[in-house]
């Protein structure tokens, strides 16, 4: 069992070093994506390894899900736009999926010269040599275990990736907030959308998949959101899966993207900060510090802050793969 | 019965990096997505199989979210290469008043 155990590691590993390899490596762009998305596969393997489900769940939803459909538009984004470039009119259908394996080398650096490879090689083994020298002589410790099941009843929840993300490092999380909601002003800061390059698909295949597929991922969402207090879960994970759900429905529809009203959208982005910052100025003034809670309202507020984010979570993902400011939105 | 689900899910990434060959080689964006689509079905056993070995529960979750979002790159795929037409077959073009059926069809 053990050997087995070691060998499937072994076998993995040498899968995610070999995928990361040719996915840096290749010179053609939608196969590097096509890469991208294996590679995060394995990585979601390699977190169930390492006995970090909370991340596994993450990678698979992000990695598998909305990372690759983001990759996917935003090569034939690139496409159309290198077209235009090149014939300096503009560039109406997409072009032909099979002919201009030429045209995506040219978005490609050239490959290395091979008098770099020396140099490259020797500064690879300084910073190789200089991470395991700092990484060799590490202190023994026990890490924060036993200092979080210490603590876990009075963090209102029960299990303890939550405990820490939500009550005893709560900073931590409302910052990665923060940032997410960074991220998608620093897109809309870049103009308004464009659309998003599609072509018809006839038939009843995509509006029936979609349709299937749509309320179960809801659920997905709401039930992932709702083990977070006592199972691998939470804010992120079920965020990543409702913003897959609506990216679903955006590429249903690309070219009638219904307008979003500017203000519900606005307050829906940024629910998840507003509601945490208030919770935890509330603490400040109650004394039981920035971002505390009372004992006894811990496990309340963290659903509260739970639930706001998950939303705020969502709406910033569609938002970011929608890209730019909505059209006809002045505020 | 754990060795056997563990050898099941060595043989299953075994698999996985075979398939790899068809990714790396093409020598069509759909042969390449189609592998990576059956490597998003690979995972989800091998997640299945994991843990029931490791009697982790929380890892179908993890199969759960895999099988329902793996999808998504795929209509995304879908929707930037459009649907082969093989040219041999008759399509659409030469059935006009047949199209205009199935689409009243969708609309309903």
């Amino acid at each position: 069992m053990n050997g087995l155990l070691v060998l499937f590691d072994l076998v993995l590993l040498a899968g995610i070093v070999g995928v990361a390899w040719r996915c840096l490596a290749s010179t053609d762009l939608f196969r590097a994506v096509v890469l991208f998305i294996t590679f995060g596969l394995l990585l979601a393997l390699a977190w169930v390894r390492l006995e970090a489900p909370d991340i596994a769940l993450a990678e698979a939803a992000i990695g598998a899900g909305i990372t690759g459909a983001l990759l996917l538009v935003t090569l034939e984004r690139l496409r159309s736009i290198m077209a235009e470039r090149r014939s300096g009119r503009p560039h109406t259908p997409p072009p032909d999926p099979t002919g201009p394996h030429a045209l995506l080398r040219a978005l490609h650096d050239p490959p290395p010269e091979r008098r770099t490879f020396i140099p490259a090689l020797s500064f690879a083994l300084v910073v190789g040599g200089l991470l395991v020298t700092a990484l060799w002589h590490q202190p023994h410790s026990t890490g924060l275990e036993p200092v979080v099941d210490a603590h876990m009843d009075i963090s209102g929840v029960d299990h303890p990736i939550t405990a820490v993300l939500l009550n005893f490092r709560a900073y931590d999380t409302f910052l990665e907030l923060a940032i997410v909601l960074i991220a998608l002003l620093g897109a809309w800061s870049l103009g308004r959308h464009d659309l998003i390059p599609a072509r018809p698909a006839p038939g009843p295949i995509l509006p029936g998949t979609l349709r299937l597929l749509v309320p179960v991922a809801i659920v997905t969402g709401v039930y992932v959101l709702w083990a977070g207090s006592h199972a691998p879960g939470g804010a992120f994970q079920a965020g990543a899966i409702l913003g897959a759900a609506g990216i679903l429905l955006v590429l249903a529809r690309p070219r009638q993207l219904p307008m979003a009203p500017g203000v519900p959208l606005r307050l829906g982005l940024t629910a998840g900060v507003a509601l945490f910052l208030l919770v935890g100025l509330y603490g400040l003034v109650a004394g039981h510090g920035f971002l505390g809670y009372a004992d006894a309202w811990a496990y309340p507020l963290i659903l509260l802050i739970e639930v706001a984010a998950t939303l705020s979570i969502a709406l910033a993902l569609v938002a970011l793969f929608v890209a730019g400011r909505p059209a006809g939105d002045d505020a | 019965m754990s060795v056997f689900y563990l050898a099941a899910a060595l043989f299953l990434l075994g698999t996985i990096l075979l398939g790899l060959v068809r990714v790396l080689r093409g020598p069509g964006s759909g042969d390449r997505m189609l592998a990576a689509q059956l490597f998003g079905t690979t995972g989800v056993t091998i997640l299945l199989l994991l843990s029931l070995a490791l009697e982790e529960s929380a890892l179908v979750d993890v199969a759960l979210v895999f099988a329902l979002l793996a999808v998504v790159a795929a209509v995304a795929f879908v929707r930037q290469h459009g649907l082969p037409e093989p040219p041999d077959t008759p399509t659409h073009r030469q059935h006009p008043e047949s199209t205009e059926s199935r689409e009243s069809n969708d609309d309903r």
